[in-house]
């Protein structure tokens, strides 16, 4: 598997590197977005992560050529932490979008989950109760979670929350509502707990339990599974 | 363009007197020639009706172009004597025509020979006329100015009687003058609550009110400009720091990466690991404070987008519980809660209202005294949702005496070593982002006591 890394910054370069070698991939090392496009064309590349305030060619701008001819997966690495750089990066055809200073096992948790999903062929043997959004696969004749193909060790309330999301994906459920499907009874003054199970699914299936992709939490109002991740 | 010069109209006005002047002398000349049994009587009548036909021509030409200045100009301009009152003016006319029958009264006994006559007549008919444009011409243009009836004093009585008695008002409030100066009040009561678009029109006031509409509106103008500006600073300070935040990012985005190599090198100095262990917190730490800065000018600028949506309070507060359970239970720290058992809606941005609690109850995590309780309570009272987090402080706090010190000012913490954790910006977060939103935000300290409260409308 060989990573394109492209930054203008060749110490943050080198910094990657150094963390994907050890993961044992292959990096190719650009530093400007024109230098990604070349390498894009005449190397065969499995995934490419660039910065975007650069010289010459920025990462939105070579992003957008590059989703011209390649399908691989980009993700954009960006000291710009605004919604709307994010909005925007993910529109020209990123697949993710990591903030400076970002947390290099992070980094690289990000490009393993995002090579999985390209590589794995996601395709449910038919006539199995399959549930997913993005790399979140619940199946609910094994009882099995995986999120781009590792499987999730989950506990048995913690499972039939994710699943009645999952369930209905898209659909906000209140603490009692849940409180109520799980545990088939009223809930009578309410407490945390619900709130515990939610934040525990997070930290096992999100990469980024803070800024969750799956499980979102919509304040004041309940929880939902992100539909078409 | 089609001009109305003062030059045309006064021609018109002349050749309109010649015609008249000509019409009533030839009548009079036809009337002595019957008495006296003169011929001509042809050449006469002929003279009368070109007079007659060529004189309201003219007078047609003169209502046409009366209070115009150019063809393609709709703007009726006034004259100084339109100002009076169209019944006061039709009143003058009245006594005019009066004094012109009265003193013609005896003209006929009189025994002018042919030509004193011809003068009398003419020169009564050229006078009057003169004064009958002059009250005629007036007439039309306020009929083309809409203000023929609205501009008499019938009715403007009419309608100040109409006022008193529809507003049951005192009698004095309904003048003019009472309703100019309600209507600067209004405009200085609403510039004063902020609405700085509010113009006055200052063609529609008079006298003493003109000036002071005058004067409303160029405070109105200096306040709108000031404030821009200090938008326009605001917005300016934000980029500023975005942009300097963005150039410290990348170097740090170094440091951190660097800093974590070298953690994994497996050094055998203890103190090297040490010190690497001090680089790695404050890396982490200049992290968090940059992040703070760049969210805490954003939302002091207020340039912020807030989604305002119908929020559960308690539904609110129980995810948040969620989120810091095991935060607190690492320092011992109990919650307490007391929560009313049913939802208590009000409008707000979800994702705003949770950072702002969040703030509050990061910084109870991090500054109450370990092993104590920590409240956390929301009460509805008088249409109002109050929340609040009470906690015991591990270090004193500031007297909030004189001398205080704003915990919600920026860069401000309880202590004033600057060695512990926290970028001094939570509060100053949380305060901003409520008032944002509509809210209110109070912070009282009592001894080492530190309570923090939002208060919200209840929809």
């Amino acid at each position: 598997m060989t990573i394109l890394v492209c930054d203008d910054d060749r110490e943050i370069v080198d910094a990657i590197e150094i963390y994907l070698l050890q993961e044992g991939f292959a990096v190719e090392k650009a530093y400007d977005g024109e230098q990604a496009l070349e390498a894009l064309r005449t190397k065969s590349i499995d995934l490419m992560v660039i910065d975007v305030m650069m010289p010459k060619l920025d990462g939105i701008r070579a992003t957008f050529q590059a989703r011209k001819t390649s399908s691989i997966p980009i993700i954009i690495l960006s000291a710009k932490t605004e919604d709307a750089d994010k909005i925007l990066g993910l529109n020209v055809g990123a697949d993710d979008y990591v903030t400076k200073p970002f947390n290099p096992l992070e980094l690289v948790a990000r490009v393993k989950s995002q090579l999985r999903r390209y590589t794995t062929l996601s395709s449910p043997i038919s006539g199995e109760t399959v549930y997913e959004t993005g790399g979140l696969v619940v199946n609910d004749d094994l009882k099995k979670v995986t999120v781009d193909g590792e499987e999730v060790k989950l506990t048995p309330i913690e499972y039939n929350i994710l699943l009645l999301l999952m369930k209905n994906m898209g659909k906000v459920f209140s603490i009692s509502k849940i409180y109520e499907e799980i545990w088939n009874e009223e809930a009578i003054g309410a407490d945390n707990t619900v709130a515990v199970h939610i934040r525990h699914i997070r930290e096992k299936i999100e990469i980024n339990p803070k800024e969750p992709r799956y499980l979102k939490v919509v304040w004041g109002v309940g929880y939902k599974i992100e539909p078409g991740v | 363009m089609k001009e109305y010069t003062l030059g045309k109209k006064g021609a018109a006005v002349v050749i309109h007197q010649m015609f008249l002047v000509m019409m009533v002398c030839s009548l009079f000349g036809a009337g002595y020639n019957m008495r006296h049994h003169v011929g001509g009587l042809g050449m006469l009548s002929f003279l009368s009706i070109t007079g007659l036909v060529g004189s309201f021509v003219m007078l047609a030409y003169l209502t046409g172009i009366s209070g115009r200045k150019e063809a393609d100009d709709p703007k009726i301009y006034l004259l100084g004597m339109d100002r009076i009152y169209t019944d006061l003016e039709l009143l003058l006319f009245a006594g005019f025509l009066y004094l012109v029958i009265y003193l013609c009264r005896d003209l006929r006994r009189l025994d002018f020979g042919f030509s004193g006559l011809l003068v009398a007549a003419g020169t009564i008919a050229y006078l009057s006329d003169a004064i009958f444009l002059l009250f005629y011409l007036s007439i039309v243009r306020r009929s083309k100015d809409n203000s023929l009836l609205t501009h008499s004093l019938i009715y403007q009585a009419v309608s100040f009687f109409q006022r008193v008695q529809t507003t049951g008002a005192h009698p004095v409030r309904c003048t003019r003058k009472a309703r100019e100066r309600y209507e600067i009040q209004n405009a200085i009561e609403a510039i004063s609550a902020g609405a700085l678009d509010t113009k006055l029109n200052v063609e529609e006031f008079h006298g003493q009110e003109r000036e002071l509409a005058e004067a409303v509106n160029n405070i109105r103008a200096g306040l709108s400009d000031a404030v821009m500006e200090k938008l326009r600073n605001e917005r300016m300070k934000a980029d500023l720091i975005t942009n300097v935040s963005h150039d410290i990012k990348t170097p740090l985005t170094s440091i951190v990466n660097y800093v974590d190599l070298l953690k994994r090198e497996n050094l055998e100095n203890e103190n090297a690991r040490n010190y690497i262990r001090i680089l790695d917190e404050k890396s982490q730490r200049l992290k968090q404070l940059t992040e703070d800065l760049v969210e805490a000018s954003k939302i002091s600028s207020g340039n912020i987008k807030l989604d305002m949506q119908p929020i559960d309070m308690v539904e609110l507060l129980y995810q948040t519980g969620g989120e810091f359970n095991e935060r607190f239970e690492a320092r011992g720290l109990t919650i307490v809660t007391k929560i009313p058992h049913r939802s208590v809606m009000v409008r707000a941005d979800g994702r705003q209202l949770y950072r702002a609690i969040e703030n509050l109850y990061t910084n109870a995590a991090k500054y109450a005294l370990e092993n104590t309780r920590v409240y956390v309570e929301l009460v509805v009272e008088n249409g109002k949702a109050v929340f609040s987090i009470k906690n015991i402080s591990k270090t004193p706090l500031p007297e909030n005496a004189e001398g205080e010190k704003d915990l919600t000012a920026r860069f401000v913490r309880g202590e004033d070593s600057r060695t512990t954790e926290g970028s001094g910006l939570g509060l100053s977060i949380a305060k901003n982002l409520t008032i944002l939103m509509g809210g209110d935000f109070r912070i009282k300290v009592d001894g080492d006591l530190f309570v923090a409260a939002i208060t919200f409308a209840v929809e």
